[in-house]
């Protein structure tokens, strides 16, 4: 019989509130804790397990109930969280050098909300440094495993957070997605992975990438279970300007019949697509149009091939603003060097790793003089005008079907050498950040070696409740829920 | 913006022809990773320029594509544009702040001199 950790989240909450239940918040966190002490050895996914927290916040939550309280919608449910988030007394490192020994004074936003809502953070995830990657391979402690083949990537950046779902050490953790980094993660270890809307969750206590495409969500088993967590942290924040005031009310369930479902010319595989890939794109598809929807065909040229060097300007040039505060003096790692100058160098040069030091001076390039109008700029331009063209793409679909990935997870090391080969792919991802639209990774099954693939679902700007609406129907009809590892199996999950 | 490194080519405004592609060899890489205030090691210049050329090279097509007239930089939906009332709050404490820092005194961040002895 399976763990209680097992269950949809809902129902987990929901029997933890239930005083007559004996499944308690502590019980699940044990559980928990207990799967990290088996698995984590072989998958890497944290940086940091806190069951004093872990069992403080159980604790808590047992507490209410027992009092007669509502510990709120999340009671008990266990929480990775990406370690480029704050969470109060833990470390806080970005998977750098950099911040090695850095411990966070305050909880950010979507982390004390989560809480709020009955969470238990377990512990720290692990990531590409300052998030900035496709596989995990970029974190200063080691890279994170894939918990289908242990000698492939989880994705990234996310990839801790990804990597401790998919293995069924927590039901739900917290990623970021600045260019595809809940998403990718998510489709590569058969995972539900929600970007909202930029704006929908708060930015405050996340340590800056790119903040204007930053955007926090979750990572879970299943669309409802990423939903109730994104209902949990969404919402206005006076700590961050960008939050939207607007408020939406969940959505029923839709019937597919007569969804205008977008087919997107320049976001199709290519003429030499991964064939599981491909396979798993036609079924969706086929299923769609057998379940009524109407296909759109569209053609959106600034989301094809130009989506990557736009986005491969805007977010180093915001990388390397935002990541000059880290220069020796306020925060972490100090190296010694010749003069002021020589000590900002010498502590960047030895605590940032070579894929942010790429990030940082492609940034510093295409903003500097004689550079910027001609990189910058024309990029913030062809942004704009993305934004624009998907906005009246969606006048004519009510969301958008793509890839999630151009192939399942690849093995470890097999891009690491090339960051362009690396960079590609994203090439699905980034412009529903570059425009600031909700996306979600589903999955859809697996390839011939049992390798997860994702599917993407996209809507128009502060649709999110619209999308999670139109994936839950979607996943259902696709009947292809988060694959259980084998490795999973050896904890009882 | 930051004083540039020594551009090959005259300057181009946004939304008009491309600047030609900037000659991409150790020495402009030195010159961007002081700007970045990054110490690089010699021993990694080779490979790090061959990289950084390769990525300029994919940016670089942003100069083909075609932006209509209109647009501009990307603004913020009004919904977004939502600051706070300018009020003082509540704010870390000295402890939490020098905990953090790589060297402090107990009241003062510590920080290297810079300005010489005669300070």
């Amino acid at each position: 019989m399976a763990h209680a950790l097992d269950l949809p989240v809902a129902e987990m909450a929901r029997r933890v509130r239930d005083p007559r239940d004996p499944l308690t918040a502590r019980v699940l966190v044990d559980e928990s804790l207990r799967r990290i002490e088996a698995l984590d050895g072989r998958v890497k996914a944290f940086l940091h397990v806190a069951p004093d927290l872990a069992r403080a916040q159980a604790g808590a939550v047992d507490a209410a109930v027992t009092a007669g309280r509502d510990p709120g919608p999340l009671a008990g449910v266990p929480l990775a969280v990406k370690d480029n988030l704050e969470v109060a007394g833990l470390p806080l490192t970005c998977a750098s050098r950099m911040l090695a020994g850095y411990v966070a004074p305050r909880d950010a936003t979507a982390v004390a909300r989560a809480v709020a809502a009955g969470c238990c953070v377990v512990g720290k995830a692990n990531l590409d440094e300052f998030a900035m990657g496709s596989s995990t391979e970029n974190s200063a402690f080691g890279p994170t495993r894939n918990p289908h083949d242990l000698a492939r990537v989880p994705g990234g950046s996310s990839g801790g957070s990804a990597a401790a779902v998919a293995a069924r050490m927590v039901p739900l953790a917290l990623g970021s997605d600045t260019g595809g980094s809940i998403r990718q993660p998510a489709a590569l270890t058969g995972l539900v992975g929600f970007k909202p809307s930029y704006g929908r969750v708060s930015r405050s206590g996340l340590v800056a990438f790119a903040s204007s495409l930053d955007q926090v969500g979750p990572l879970a088993r299943s669309v409802e279970d990423a939903a109730l967590l994104f209902r949990a942290m969404r919402g206005h924040d006076a700590l961050d300007a960008t939050t939207r005031r607007d408020v939406e009310a969940a959505c029923p369930l839709p019937s597919l019949a007569g969804l205008r479902v977008g087919r997107v010319a320049e976001l199709e595989l290519g003429e030499r697509p991964d064939a599981g890939t491909a396979a798993a794109l036609a079924r969706a598809r086929a299923a769609l149009a057998g379940a009524g929807a109407h296909e759109v065909e569209l053609s959106i040229p600034l989301a094809g091939a130009a989506g990557l060097p736009i986005y491969y300007i805007v977010a180093p040039a915001e990388a390397s603003s935002n990541l000059a505060r880290f220069d020796g003096i306020r925060y972490g790692l100090r190296v010694p060097g010749e003069g002021l100058e020589g000590l900002y160098a010498a502590t960047r040069g030895q605590g940032f790793g070579a894929e942010v030091q790429r990030r940082i001076l492609v940034g510093t390039f295409v903003l500097s003089a004689g550079y910027a109008d001609a990189y910058y700029k024309r990029a913030m331009a062809a942004r704009q005008a993305l934004a624009a063209a998907l906005e009246q793409a969606f006048t004519q679909a009510d969301v958008l079907l793509t890839a999630t990935t151009p192939t399942p997870a690849f093995r470890l090391g097999e891009k690491a050498s090339d960051p362009l080969a690396m960079y590609l792919c994203d090439a699905l991802t980034v412009p529903a950040n570059l425009a600031g639209v909700p996306a979600i990774s589903l999955p859809a099954g697996v390839d011939a070696q049992g390798l997860p693939i994702g599917l993407q679902l996209w809507a128009r700007a502060g649709a999110d409740e619209a999308l999670l609406a139109a994936a839950a129907a979607v996943e259902r009809l696709l009947a292809t829920p988060s694959p259980l590892p084998a490795l999973a199996r050896e904890v009882g999950a | 913006m930051s004083p540039g490194p020594t551009p090959p080519t005259p300057p181009t405004p946004a939304g008009t022809a491309p600047v030609a592609a900037p000659t991409i060899d150790a020495a402009l890489v030195r010159r961007v990773a002081a700007l970045a205030r990054l110490e690089v090691d010699e021993a990694r210049l080779p490979a790090l320029t061959e990289q950084f050329r390769r990525i300029l090279d994919l940016v670089g097509a942003v100069a083909a594509i075609e932006v209509p007239p209109a647009a501009g930089a990307l603004l913020p939906p009004a919904s977004l544009e939502q600051l706070r009332p300018d009020e003082p709050g509540p704010t870390l404490g000295r402890r939490e702040v020098s905990r953090n820092a790589p060297a402090h005194d107990g009241a003062f961040l510590v920080v290297p001199r810079f300005r010489g002895d005669e300070d």
